[in-house]
């Protein structure tokens, strides 16, 4: 044997060595990345909650006290059971919304039903925030259509801040979410059920009632809890119309907590504790729910269109109200909005022709603090957006197809953000990247904006990636490991190429999902990381709601466009 | 030194001549150390300027552009417009954990620069600019001013016809007073606690020789005025509120954005405002360096160029309120015209005051305010 074959084997042997090594450090590396990823922000949280002064100091003691000072205090009971209303409220009232509407437009002969449905689901594509300023810019105590009511008219106004006014606009905005759920069960539905109901005689109403709606059970709870969680988690709308009258729910609570002299940090985290313990027991009875939701779904029967119902003389009248409905509450204020994003100011007083003006934009786009802000989405829904899809699809792979023990609580783990409301997140991340040393070079660019938005929305990437992984099956894998593939070499070959359309839609939702997203970034932006979402609620504090607007409907653009494309150009379809 | 410049300008006659003597004259006056060109150079090499402050990008971007222009060497200058405390308490978390903050510091708080000065917050600083500059307007060991920035009255042109539009908030209560009915909600003002500076100085002002702020004279027309009253903490939506006809008046309210509102024609068709006649409480916008600065030459040269009469104009220039005795003719917006309007006696200086930091008399003036307001 010369020294060169000698070589040659160690070579060889070396590469197998990597190639077996290659899968449990992908897999392993795949784990650890999402251990680090869910688990930072919640660290130093929990040991905020057990020490006295702010974390940042040197001399920390320990203490229970933070927990017995919240547990007595009265403020705190308050803002719980204000959070209660307001999220039982948006949870109620969405869902009633959403199913009435898909009924409406599912299993009648409604005329419009096609463009009224698609109006009453543009709220999901415009993020909260952007909604609510739409609403006052019309309906706000200095709003377009309230001041024409009120000074021009002279009759009495309606107070649109405040809790009833909130659930209103929390409503709007999340009614798409039982909407499409609703959607999906009647079309899935046999409509045989109800063809029997009527050859027994029953009438139009008591099939509907007897048989329709039973029908929508599992999506009617499912989208029961989720609107419910999101009402807890929703920072906008009580910042926005809560605070003026003193309404503050959890998540205006931590944020106007930690922006004010001498914060209680303390009290902050312990009240966060107590918020993830409540939200994971809720998401686990969102399982639960969903889990019963399959013995529904299976009672799907041949391909056959389901027959509408007739409304007869009903037709018109109800097709009046619902437009009436989706003009008042979507298409009203957003044309506001547009409106108000080219004038100076949108008042009764004086025309709004003769104020016209494209200042709103020109100072977006010349103060570079503004503009940048655009930038700055874009690269981190672009980027980042990339980045959160891969990891996604990794761990999809991990977590569904392949022997890993640690598959199952990497599953866990992936779904738990949904738990933590973003602006624990931004807390959470800021003091990680603030304490550990090192770390900060992630505060000082978007990165650190990356990674709390990755963590945000690894469930949903993971939600959109597993069911059409689920879809391919398992055969073609254990036929590439039994010709001798590697797990790496079948995930490459096989897998990832049959994937490659969830991975497409898992992104863009991301990209969508990463363009709107403002809540875990309000306290983790520096000058330089500014996105949309925080220069428009900068914007809003200092009053200058054409700059809000005209940014505002940029990011509307931006999101319409993505959408369009998408669905036009790659079949994508976004949500139901 | 604006006579040195005409003198050096008529005397280099060409154009490139007079753009460098420029440059040159108005970058180190004489007046300035021998040393000052290694700070300039140090600057050179520092990285981008990072100033927490309360104030928006727009009206810095005078400011920024003059200095910049000024100092060529100057790096980039970023901005984070945050709260008045938010400024403080943000560069407490990050520097104890050693992280990148702020370089330059602005805030409206006097009770926040009086705590940030105990704990050693303040890089001591002795600016070339302090001799042209009021007594008033400079702290131990390095609290200077940005602006000093008067109160207003701001009201709806729709609501009050020419001429009555109140005048004070004694004023303003009368009119309440007269017509109740006509002011319904429709009332603005700053809200408590985060304006103890604007409320604090006015309280005070009525109060009769030898009293305490309890006894002020003030207190009837607030609780007048508090039924009608929407508290806020920023002035912006009071002015846009009064525009869109949500309120008749905004009382105690900022000049800023009621100066940026007229200068557009539907502010001038919809708002007016006027100083106030019974009490304009004048705030002091501090600035200083942070001991952590990380830029700390380049916060020099922003510091001395936001004091020098170039930096006061364009201070001016971003609608707040220049004080520095000599730009008093050419700022846009000068002290010295505030105090001739409403008289010396009804400008309320807002004192960087130890009551700021009592916590104690503070919370029972909130509580007797709210009480007054009827919160």
């Amino acid at each position: 044997m010369t020294d060169t074959d000698a070589g040659n084997a160690s070579q060889a042997h070396r590469d197998v060595t990597r190639t077996r090594l290659a899968t449990p450090l992908t897999q392993y590396g795949i784990v650890l990345l999402t251990v680090v990823l869910v688990v930072s922000p919640l660290l130093p949280i929990l040991y905020q909650s057990f020490i006295a002064q702010p974390l940042y100091r040197d001399d920390l003691d320990f203490t229970l006290s933070n927990y017995a000072r919240l547990f007595v205090s009265r403020a705190f009971y308050d803002i719980l059971w204000v959070t209660f209303l307001f999220s039982a409220g948006i949870a109620v009232v969405s869902t009633a919304m959403g199913a009435l509407m898909a009924v409406l437009t599912v299993r009648t002969d409604m005329p419009g039903r096609g463009w009224i449905g698609t109006i009453f689901t543009i709220p999901i594509y415009t993020s909260s925030l952007v909604l609510a300023f739409a609403w006052i810019t019309v309906y706000g105590p200095g709003g377009y259509l309230t001041a024409t009511w009120a000074n021009v008219l002279g009759l009495p106004a309606w107070d649109l801040y405040g809790l009833w006014g909130m659930i209103l606009i929390g409503s709007t905005a999340y009614a798409a979410i039982p909407y499409f759920y609703c959607t999906s069960a009647l079309t899935m539905a046999d409509p045989s059920h109800e063809q029997a109901a009527q050859i027994c005689g029953a009438g139009r109403m008591r099939t509907l009632w007897r048989i329709t709606l039973p029908l929508l059970r599992p999506a009617l709870s499912y989208s029961l809890l989720i609107n419910f969680v999101a009402g807890i988690e929703t920072l906008s709308i009580p910042l926005i119309l809560g605070e003026p009258r003193g309404v503050r729910t959890f998540s205006t609570f931590l944020y106007t907590e930690i922006g004010k002299t001498e914060p209680q940090y303390g009290l902050v985290a312990c009240a966060s504790m107590l918020v993830l313990v409540f939200m994971a027991l809720l998401i686990m009875l969102q399982r639960r729910v969903l889990g019963d939701a399959r013995r529904f779904v299976t009672v799907q029967g041949k391909a056959q269109a389901p027959k509408r119902l007739r409304l007869g003389p009903l037709r018109w009248p109800l097709a009046t109200l619902c437009w009436i409905w989706v003009t008042v509450l979507v298409v009203l204020p957003l044309a506001g909005l547009l409106a108000r994003s080219a004038v100076q100011v949108l008042t009764p007083y004086i025309s709004p022709l003769t104020v016209l003006t494209w200042d709103n934009y020109v100072q977006i786009f010349e103060v570079d603090t503004y503009a940048r802000s655009i930038w700055n989405s874009l690269l981190i829904a672009g980027v980042g957006g990339f980045f959160a899809a891969c990891l996604s699809l990794g761990i999809v792979l991990v977590a569904e197809r392949s022997d890993n023990p640690l598959r199952r609580p990497l599953r866990f783990l992936s779904l738990f953000p949904q738990a933590v409301p973003g602006v624990i997140v931004g807390v959470g991340l800021l003091w990680a990247f603030v304490l550990v040393p090192g770390l900060d070079i992630f505060r000082s660019t978007v990165i650190g904006l990356m990674i709390a938005f990755t963590m945000r929305y690894i469930p949903l990437a993971v939600g959109a990636i597993a069911p059409s992984l689920g879809a391919i099956g398992p055969e073609l894998d254990r036929a590439a490991r039994t010709s001798g593939a590697t797990w790496i070499g079948t995930v490459r070959r096989i897998l990832v190429p049959l994937v490659a359309p969830g991975f497409l839609g898992a992104y863009i939702l991301l990209f969508l999902s990463f363009l709107r997203e403002y809540t875990s970034a309000v306290f983790l932006y520096v000058p330089g990381t500014e996105v949309i979402g925080t220069t428009l609620l900068s914007l809003w504090v200092q009053g200058k709601s054409g700059p809000v607007a005209a940014l505002a409907v940029i990011q509307i653009v931006l999101v319409t466009a993505v959408v369009l494309i998408s669905r036009r150009l790659l079949g994508v379809k976004m949500y139901g | 030194m604006r006579r040195t410049l005409l003198i050096t300008c008529l005397s280099s006659l060409s154009p490139v001549a007079f753009g460098a003597a420029w440059a040159q004259d108005n970058a180190i006056p004489d007046y300035y150390p021998e040393d000052y060109d290694q700070i300039v150079a140090a600057a050179a090499e520092e990285d981008d300027l990072v100033v927490y402050g309360n104030i928006a990008r727009e009206a810095w971007q005078p400011v920024i552009d003059h200095c910049s222009a000024r100092f060529p060497e100057m790096p980039e200058i970023q901005t984070l417009d945050l709260g008045a405390t938010e400024v403080f308490e943000r560069y407490y978390t990050e520097t104890a954990g050693g992280a990148d903050s702020a370089d330059f510091m602005l805030s409206i708080d006097p009770g926040g620069w009086l705590r940030f000065i105990q704990q050693d917050g303040v890089l001591p600083y002795q600016s070339p600019e302090l001799e042209h500059l009021p007594d008033w307007s400079y702290y131990e060991p390095g609290l200077y001013m940005y602006s000093a920035d008067p109160t207003t009255i701001a009201y709806s042109k729709v609501q009050f016809s020419e001429g009555e539009n109140p005048t004070g908030v004694a004023d303003l209560a009368a009119k309440v007073e007269a017509d109740p009915a006509a002011y319904q909600g429709n009332l603005s003002t700053y809200s408590l606690p985060e304006y103890l500076t604007v409320w604090w100085p006015f309280i005070n002002s009525h109060t009769p020789e030898g009293g305490s702020w309890e006894e002020s004279e003030a207190w009837p027309w607030i609780e007048t005025l508090g039924p009608s009253t929407q508290p806020l903490s920023s002035s912006g939506p009071m002015v846009e509120g009064i525009m869109t006809g949500q309120y008749a008046a905004a009382y105690l309210t900022s000049s800023g954005n009621p100066r940026r509102a007229v200068a557009t024609a539907a502010g001038e068709q919809l708002l007016g405002y006027n100083f106030i006649d019974d009490g304009t409480p004048i705030w002091l916008r501090g600035i200083a360096i942070p001991q952590e600065s990380g830029s700390p030459n380049a916060a020099k040269l922003l510091l001395d160029c936001i004091l020098s009469s170039g930096g006061q104009i364009a201070v001016a220039e971003g609608d707040y309120t220049a004080y520095r005795p000599d730009v008093a003719g050419e700022a846009k917006w000068h002290l010295q015209s505030v105090l001739d309007e409403v008289g010396e006696e009804n400008a309320l200086f807002v004192s960087y005051d130890d009551v700021y930091l009592d916590q104690e008399t503070l919370d029972a003036f909130v509580a007797r305010w709210n009480e007054a307001m009827g919160r």
